[in-house]
């Protein structure tokens, strides 16, 4: 058996083609590589420093506020409320020089809002008092912006909490509990147009934004335990969060529950995120560009069916071996092929990496979920594990191509069905995604092996309640275990196919 | 002892039967030569004893084993090519080898030695692809010995040779059946080249065996022929036309071919004797294979 095997290898390492295809798509992978981290990691100068992006949203707010469209007309109130409360806010930045993420501008926006309402406010309309009420909150809250002493604001907002009901104040008491247990200057998520600090961050992080990540962790805590509360789905963008009416099902509570202890546990034990730009940034975001298990396919396709093309299928079988030896090998051979592919890529890719980030970050922590208990490794360990799990999908493929190469006995044909699977599958799987948002959910599409093949949305959602699962997932039981089980019986099913076909049948 | 059987094979190809109850044997150290038209079923025969497709019905015996329920036993005896010599292109003569020597678990001297019996040495190193058509031939043979079979098959070897490549592969076929005491089954339409090479031939058309015999015997008295070189051959011929002008086979320069049996040419001699004509020698006419073959095939050129 050892000794076909041994054959199998020498008549695939010594075929040109095989090099061909290994070497094209390694090659595209490997620029694929190269470009994604080079624009991952230069700095192109495209942004705007943010007090540029202050003084562009001061001259046009101004000119807008002179326009008596927006000043007079009742329709525009609320609008109008917001332009001169965000006027003022800006202007605050700008005069007091603070930075993006600086707490107090969260702290300025409620300020200017309740003053600006104070002031705009129709004495005939409100109640009496009211607007006397208005302006001492708001001289309260101005009052605190002065002190500029983030710990006494973390104490106001925790005996005055936001919050629509009393489990949401109690939500928000607690947060600012947590700033101040931990000793976290919080974050403001207003005007955060760089995109710098992230609410919603899993793994990785954009450049710079490592410096907030605790805030950053304790706000996505937050808003997690609303979304819990609430039961219902909602998605942050620029630091507001919009509720989208969907309900929480029950994996998405579990996912939720499961971050926020992640997120706990890092905080706790200080596991920053790594950020994109970083070793491990880089290999997370080049590993998802390979085309490798195209390779893989295409191989398997031919293994098979080259011998029936070439006619020395009538050599390989004559030998004193049974015909199921003579397929465990080609199958093994091909996989052996693929894995070996997957290993080599994994080495390029891990040198391409740590030259371009120079290594920065390469003994970081990860915090994950494995078997339902939340714990702390090397991201190191992390990524090899995660690698590994990947290659299953790839592996299915393979012994897809090798089904097609043993039932269509022709390279031709095996290589181009293999191809109609592996792009069309993708294609069927976002015809149905589209499907559902329409004409609801179809039971049963989630154990069509292309509802499968991408392992990866299991690594890095549901993020936060910001991102809905259903989004990435086809359906939202679905997890990383029914995935890996749905694609090893499919595995199971092709080679069976496959070696029935191949030793039963006879070569005419 | 034989070291083929074939017991009531049948092959159906779709509902067509394509070998019809074919039951023979072939005997331990004799050239075995299967015969037949194209498209009498030769190439499938072959297919169903090197187990390529399992026959419908009947049993074949491989050096006492069968082929389907003792598959790995029968092949470790038996070696062939089927059809055409196809080999892994891209690879050399030597490691086409290299790779059948693994399979059969020979160790790789044996390659060096067959290498050498089919007289491949100067080329073997050369990708398959460049060998002309005979030394693929070649490579064929070898990779058929390597097993060291006791029983070798070939599908139509000399498809496509040049006289000179028939003759140096006839030889080849010799050697190996002397040398190594191998017994061979050769299938071939070309009949003239069976005749100077089997030992028994085998008639096979339209799927059904019709007959199996010695060379000797299938081209011994068929003919019933005889040449009389005589002169002067003018008075002669007048001479047979009065008596048995019927008799006349064929009329050449120097001899006059007669339909006559062997008893019959001392009688027709004196005759001649008698009338003065000299006799320089009387000779029996051999028969090819191919008119024997014709004669038993029926000789329809028409493919069924
Ligand atoms: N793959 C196939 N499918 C269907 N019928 C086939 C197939 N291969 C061969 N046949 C049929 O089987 C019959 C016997 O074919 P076979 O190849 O055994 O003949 P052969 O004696 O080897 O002829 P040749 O001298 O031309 O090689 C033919 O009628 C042929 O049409
Ligand atoms: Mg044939």
């Amino acid at each position: 058996m050892y000794n076909l095997l041994k054959n199998e290898r020498l008549k695939l390492y010594k075929k040109t083609s095989t090099w061909v295809t290994l070497g094209v798509t390694m090659g595209l992978t490997l620029l694929l590589v190269l470009i994604t981290s080079a624009f991952t990691t230069m700095d192109f100068g495209f942004s705007m420093s943010y007090e540029d992006y202050c003084r562009d949203q001061v001259s046009s707010l101004s000119a807008m506020l002179q326009d008596p469209e927006y000043s007079e007309d009742e329709d525009f109130r609320e609008y109008y409320i917001g332009m001169v409360t965000n006027y003022r806010v800006f202007q605050y930045i700008l005069d007091n020089n603070l930075a993006e993420g600086d707490w107090r501008i969260d702290l300025a926006d409620t300020a200017f809002r309740l003053s600006v309402e104070a002031e705009l406010a129709d004495p005939e309309s409100v109640g009496p008092g009211e607007i006397e009420r208005m302006l001492a909150e708001a001289a309260r809250w101005t009052h605190m912006l002065a002190k500029g002493d983030w710990r006494a604001y973390a104490g106001e907002m925790i005996e005055d909490p936001p919050g629509e009901n009393l489990e949401e104040k109690e939500v928000y008491s607690r947060i600012f509990r947590m700033y101040l247990e931990m000793d976290i200057e919080p974050v403001s998520t207003k005007w955060d147009y760089s995109y710098e600090i992230d609410l919603n961050f899993d793994n990785l992080l954009n450049p710079g934004a490592g410096k907030n990540w605790k805030a950053s962790a304790v706000n996505a805590i937050g808003e997690n335990e609303l979304s819990l509360l609430r039961g219902e789905q909602a998605f942050s963008m620029s630091g507001t969060v919009y509720w989208t009416g969907t309900p929480l099902s029950d994996a998405d509570r579990t996912a939720l529950a499961q971050k926020n202890r992640e997120l706990e546990v890092r905080l706790r034990q200080d596991i920053p995120p790594v950020e994109i730009n970083s070793f491990y940034g880089l290999l997370e975001t080049t590993s998802q560009v390979s085309l490798l298990s195209l390779a893989a396919l295409l191989i398997a396709a031919v293994i098979i069916a080259g011998e029936f093309t070439a006619g020395t299928v009538k050599l390989l079988l004559i030998v004193p071996h049974r015909r199921a030896r003579v397929f465990w090998a080609k199958t093994l051979a091909a996989v052996e092929f693929a894995v070996a592919a997957e290993l080599v890529f994994l080495v390029i890719s891990m040198v391409i990496c740590g030259v371009t980030s120079l290594f920065a970050g390469a003994g970081a922590m990860q915090v994950t979920t494995l078997f339902g208990n939340t714990v702390t490794m090397p991201y190191m360990l992390y990524f090899l594990g995660k690698y590994l799990i990947m290659m299953l999908p790839t592996l299915a493929m393979v012994c897809a191509g090798v089904m097609f190469s043993a039932l269509l006995r022709s390279s031709v044909s095996a290589t181009v069905l293999s191809l109609v699977m592996m792009f069309g599958g993708d294609i069927v799987l976002r015809i149905l995604m589209v499907l559902k948002s329409f004409f609801g959910y179809i039971p049963g599409v989630k154990f069509l092996i292309f509802a499968n093949l991408d392992l990866s949305v299991y690594f890095s959602s549901p993020l936060t309640a910001s991102l809905p699962s259903e989004l990435l997932i086809y359906d939202s039981s679905m997890t990383l275990g029914f995935s890996a089980a749905v694609l090893a019986v499919y595995m199971a099913i092709f080679l069976l196919i496959a070696h029935d076909s191949f030793v039963r049948r006879d070569v005419k | 002892m034989s070291i083929l059987t074939l017991e009531h094979v049948q092959k159906f190809f779709g509902s067509r039967p394509v070998v019809k109850d074919l039951s023979f044997s072939v005997e331990e150290g004799r050239i075995f030569g299967f015969l037949g038209p194209n498209g009498a079923g030769k190439t499938t025969t072959i297919k169903m004893i090197l187990g390529l497709l399992a026959a419908d019905h009947g049993q074949i015996t491989v050096c006492g084993h069968n082929v389907e329920t003792e598959f790995e036993a029968a092949m470790a005896c038996v070696g062939g090519i089927v059809e055409n010599p196809d080999m892994y292109v891209y690879l050399s003569g030597y490691d086409n080898l290299k790779l059948q020597a693994r399979a059969c678990g020979m160790p790789l001297s044996r390659v060096d030695e067959v290498v050498e019996m089919v007289g491949m040495q100067l080329r073997i190193k050369d990708k398959f692809k460049t060998y002309s058509l005979g030394m693929k031939q070649r490579i064929g043979v070898a990779q058929a010995m390597l097993r060291r079979p006791r029983l070798l098959i070939l599908d139509e070897p000399t498809n496509g040779l040049d006289p000179a490549g028939i003759k140096d592969f006839r030889d080849l076929l010799r050697y190996l059946a002397k040398n190594e005491g191998i017994t061979v089954m050769v299938s071939s339409h070309i009949l003239q080249e069976m005749q100077e090479m089997c030992d028994t031939v085998g008639i096979i058309s339209n799927g059904q065996l019709l007959r199996i015999a010695g060379v000797d015997e299938l081209t011994k008295n068929v003919s019933g022929r005889f040449r009389f070189f005589v002169r002067p051959l003018d008075t002669a011929l007048e001479l047979i036309r009065q008596h048995i002008a019927d008799r006349i086979a064929d009329v050449a320069a120097d001899y006059i071919e007669l339909r006559v049996s062997e008893e019959e040419v001392p009688t027709v001699n004196n005759k001649l004797i008698e009338a003065g004509i000299a006799i320089y020698g009387v000779q029996p006419v051999a028969v090819s294979l191919e008119e024997s073959f014709i004669a038993i095939t029926g000789g329809g050129n028409v493919i069924v």
